[in-house]
């Protein structure tokens, strides 16, 4: 049901929750690891395999919620399952709010923390593939000259050739020789499949 | 010759005797310029006739002899001219700037007879020419000279009508032209050298009459002319006597009348003297002006008060000195003057020095016996009156808008007769009466106040002590108004109360505000009660719920990893194991709170007993005075020493104090009395708190302190509680016991520091 290598990290500061919650997810087949603070987990190298962190909130040092947000500033996309010893319900909201899969009171039962580790592996997994997909138009698009960069940008507009010829100054048949070029070059099949690329990689589609 | 020799005697004694008339007359006449200059022109004729006749009889030759006594004759002859016309001239008018022609005349005179000399000294061998040279000059003068005479003569006659004068003018006519005709015949012998008219002719007798005649009219003339004069001087003279009698007459009038005018004076310059010192000295402004405004006089000190000089002040407009805004009025005060014709009033002036200086006037107009009408002006300087006045009215005023603006009410009560003096606006307000009628019966003062503090409030106003008292009163629509009302009597110099001041303030809403305060905070505690409570529970759910969530957690996964095929019974029995584990840390957490619960002993101190019951009588006055309850104290004054904890000793007499408050508050009819013992023996110390209050139901004695236990509204049933306990950590007892008639007694011992008695843990 999940992808072999996903990884769960924990966060928690008490051993003993810890050690259960590592039983508890390996029972599932999935891969642990157990960090006692923010820092160690920090210090740690993560594979680039689909992974979610289970964290306390309170934690020695900077707290659960805190470290949400220093995850979030450093672009850091790893989905959160929150536990809490006594969660209320600002609390809860802030972490939810904050993108947080799931918000787990202790003592929580096993299969609702399995499943909001099985919820957060699939988004992090789809997260993933897109970024994979973003980064290899991104290489592509670089690939272009700046020439071809431009007529893309006035392509995904929606300018007809001939107006692109007359505003980057040349013949309507070298524009269109541009364009077969950068369609060739990004990989599309059509217009809408070059206009959907550029969005991806947050080129302005539409009259400016 | 002999003719001429006849000539010359008979003209001779005539001149002669001309010159003694003339003399005699100046000698008369000695003013008489004209008679004078007239007797030297004659006498210098008659030195020329003289003269030539001595050359005539003594020397007929040129000799020296004949030669000086020519010139001489001369010499005569030629100044008889010049003093013809300057005695003639005299007649004209002042002789002084003449005098300068009669100098140029007389040295002409002598110019021309030594020429005349010479020439008749060069041509002496022809004896007529020579005669003829020496005369006709003379002649021609004297003709000229005598015409000038008669012009002035007929001028006087023609001024005064004068007689003598024309009969003198005409004479000299006559001489003149005798004169002319001489000259005709001396001018022809010497043009032609031929006498015109014979010698003989010339010396004829009708010749000589004609001279005789001239001279002689000419002597009567002159004679008149005397005449006159005294005719003149007789009339001035008679005229002079005449009006002397009446002098003489009215002098004798004049002296009585100057004599009773000197008295008069006199009088008149004493009053005027002491009038003037008056307005001199006076310090009030007395002047006078017109009615533009201008200053005809004025006294000194006004003017010294204003800076100025009198002549400085006379010499600028009033308005100037007038107060700018004063001005218009000023004005309308000249208008008023002009039309009423008097006016009084006040009006602003600035000094000199920009000083402003107010002036009460009461100024009058004169009009009858002055050229144009004048204002007589009376003013007395003000300005300190003035300013004593405002500055009594401000103050006034100040007293006024701060006694009636402010919400308390302020009165002021004359102690013997009970009449109320004074009572701020406020009342009103407050009272919902009018002031008036607390004037008229000031007796109402205390009908108004409730009837249950009646009593004490009359107690507290005839105390003449300084008192603060609260109690309410009943407004006439039967709302009720708390009072605070704070009073001190006023002593006279003897030490006597004579009046009472006092300000009654309401503070209903202040009580109502208390009241709310009260609530409020009665309802923080047990929220914050609550959340203490929610503090705690957190804190051991979060406790609890680490090993038990572990639990959980462990349980799951071993029936995870024993419902696997096969089943992993090497990691079931390792989660297992950590469920013992963490079941035996939640129960250790229990135990550590319970622990962490338990009551720690309190820090003792010697305490003085006393010492520790006054600070909370000081602690709870207000609570006292708003329960309107009175604390008596009997504390002993050798108390020995107890040991305990301070803060909790005075919380179980806070305790029990409030306690005794909260139980007379419903009382009323009797006196609401706290009373607080402290009795000293071998073993303990003990503490007593009795009330006047409802009293203690037999059966609750023991309920009381049971917790929770609560016949209050607002308590939560611990303070007696928790008292009990602190009493007992401290070893010693608290219980209580209805009162002798009414009331509660609370007492508890504390053992005493030196004894041996042993304190419960």
């Amino acid at each position: 049901m999940s992808e072999p290598h996903s990884i769960v990290f924990v966060i928690d500061d008490d051993a003993s929750i810890r050690d259960a919650l590592r039983s508890l997810i390996r029972s599932v087949g999935l891969r642990v690891e157990l960090f006692g603070s923010v820092q160690q987990f920090l210090q740690q190298k993560r594979p680039e395999v689909p992974s979610c962190l289970v964290l306390d909130i309170r934690l020695p040092g900077t707290g659960g919620l805190d470290f949400q947000r220093q995850l979030a500033d450093a672009n850091i996309h790893i989905p959160i399952i929150f536990i809490t010893g006594h969660g209320d319900i600002p609390m809860s909201v802030r972490a939810m709010k904050a993108g947080a899969v799931e918000f787990l009171t202790k003592p929580f039962r096993d299969q609702d923390l399995l499943d909001a580790i099985q919820f957060a592996l699939e988004r992090d997994h789809v997260r993933r593939l897109q970024e994979a997909e973003i980064a290899t138009l991104r290489e592509r698009f670089e690939s272009l000259t700046p020439r071809e960069r431009e007529v893309l940008a006035l392509v995904v507009s929606g300018r007809p050739n001939k107006q692109i010829a007359a505003e980057i100054g040349t013949s309507e048949t070298t524009a269109k020789v541009h364009r077969g070029q950068l369609m060739r070059k990004m990989g599309a099949d059509s217009l809408a499949d070059l206009v959907r690329m550029a969005e991806k990689i947050g080129i302005p589609t539409t009259k400016s | 010759m002999a003719t001429t020799r006849m000539f010359v005697d008979q003209q001779l004694l005539l001149t002669i005797f001309l010159v003694v008339l003339l003399w005699s007359l100046y000698a008369r006449l000695r003013k008489q310029d004209f008679f004078r200059w007239w007797a030297w022109a004659w006498t210098a004729f008659g030195g020329y006739l003289c003269f030539g006749a001595l050359a005539l009889y003594l020397a007929p030759a040129w000799t020296i002899l004949r030669g000086s006594l020519i010139l001489t004759a001369l010499v005569c002859g030629f100044l008889q001219i010049p003093l013809l016309a300057f005695g003639a001239s005299t007649l004209r008018g002042p002789i002084k700037p003449r005098q300068v022609w009669l100098r140029a005349g007389i040295w002409a005179a002598l110019v021309a007879s030594v020429l005349i000399f010479a020439a008749a000294l060069a041509y002496r061998d022809r004896p007529m020419v020579s005669f003829a040279l020496r005369t006709l000059p003379r002649t021609l003068a004297l003709t000229a000279s005598l015409f000038f005479c008669a012009w002035v003569f007929l001028q006087k006659w023609h001024r005064t009508g004068s007689v003598a004068a024309v009969i003198t003018g005409g004479f000299c006519s006559l001489y003149a032209f005798d004169q002319m005709f001489y000259s005709s015949v001396y001018l022809s012998q010497l043009v032609s050298r031929v006498p015109v008219v014979s010698p003989v002719l010339l010396l004829s007798q009708p010749l000589f009459a004609i001279d005789l005649v001239a001279e002689c009219g000419i002597s009567v003339g002159i004679v008149l002319l005397l005449v006159e004069e005294y005719q003149r001087a007789e009339v001035a003279l008679v005229k002079t006597d005449a009006r002397a009698e009446a002098v003489a007459e009215s002098n004798v009038a004049l002296q009585a009348e100057i004599t009773e005018r000197n008295r008069m004076e006199e009088a008149l310059r004493e009053s005027e003297d002491r009038y003037r010192d008056l307005v001199e000295h006076s310090q009030d402004l007395l002047c006078t002006h017109d009615l533009a405004g201008k200053l005809l006089s004025c006294n000194p000190a006004p003017a010294r008060v204003l800076g100025y000089e009198v002549a400085e002040l006379l010499a600028i407009s009033m308005r100037d000195i007038i107060a700018p805004e004063y001005r218009e009025k000023f004005d309308e005060y000249l208008a008023r003057m002009k039309t009423v014709g008097a006016d009084k009033g006040q009006m602003a002036v600035i000094t000199r020095t920009g000083e402003r200086r107010i002036w009460d006037y009461d100024n009058t107009l004169r009009v009858e016996g002055v050229p144009f009408p004048i204002v007589r002006g009376m003013a007395h300087d003000i300005t300190e009156r003035a300013q004593a006045e405002r500055e009594l009215r401000a103050s006034e005023e100040r007293f006024r808008q701060l006694a009636e603006n402010i919400h308390e009410v302020f009165y002021l009560r004359d102690v013997p007769s009970h009449r109320l003096l004074y009572v701020s606006l406020a009342y009103e307000q407050v009272w919902g009466r009018p002031c008036q009628s607390l004037y008229a019966a000031p007796e109402s003062y205390l009908d108004a106040i409730h009837p249950e503090d009646r009593e004490a409030a009359e107690r507290s106003f005839a105390s003449h002590v300084p008192f603060v008292h609260e109690y309410r009163i009943i407004r006439p629509d039967g709302s009720v108004r708390w009072i605070l009302d704070r009073a001190f009597p006023v002593r006279n110099k003897k030490g006597q109360v004579y009046r009472l001041a006092g300000i009654a303030e309401d503070i209903t809403e202040r009580k109502r505000a208390e009241q709310a305060l009260q609530e409020s905070q009665a309802t923080l505690a047990r929220v914050t009660r609550i959340a203490a409570m929610g503090e705690l529970t957190a804190s051991i759910a979060h406790e609890i719920n680490q090993p038990l969530a572990a639990v959980v957690a462990n349980g799951s996964a071993s029936l995870r990893w024993l419902a696997i095929q096969p089943p992993n019974l090497d990691e079931a029995r390792e989660a297992l194991t950590r469920v013992v584990g963490d079941a035996n840390r939640a129960s250790d957490v229990i135990a550590r709170i319970r622990a962490l619960l338990k009551k720690a002993p309190p820090p003792l101190e010697q305490l003085d007993a006393n010492k520790e019951i006054r600070e909370v009588l000081a602690l709870t006055a207000s609570e006292l005075l708003k329960g309107g309850v009175t604390v008596q104290t009997e504390l002993a004054a050798d108390l020995p020493v107890v040991l305990g904890d301070r803060v909790q000793l005075q919380q179980v007499i806070l305790n029990l104090v409030m306690n005794g408050i909260d139980a007379m508050s419903t009382i009323a009819g009797r006196p609401r009395d706290l009373l607080i013992k402290s009795v000293g023996s071998p073993e303990h110390v003990l503490i007593q708190v009795q009330d006047s209050g409802s009293g203690l139901d037999p059966e609750d004695a023991e309920c009381i302190f049971e917790p929770f236990f609560t016949t209050k509204p607002q308590g939560i049933g611990m303070g007696l509680s928790i008292s009990r306990s602190i009493v007992e950590a401290h070893g010693g007892r608290l219980w209580a016991t209805p009162g002798s008639l009414h009331g509660a007694i609370f007492q508890f011992t504390l053992p005493r520091a030196d004894s041996s008695h042993e304190r419960a843990a």
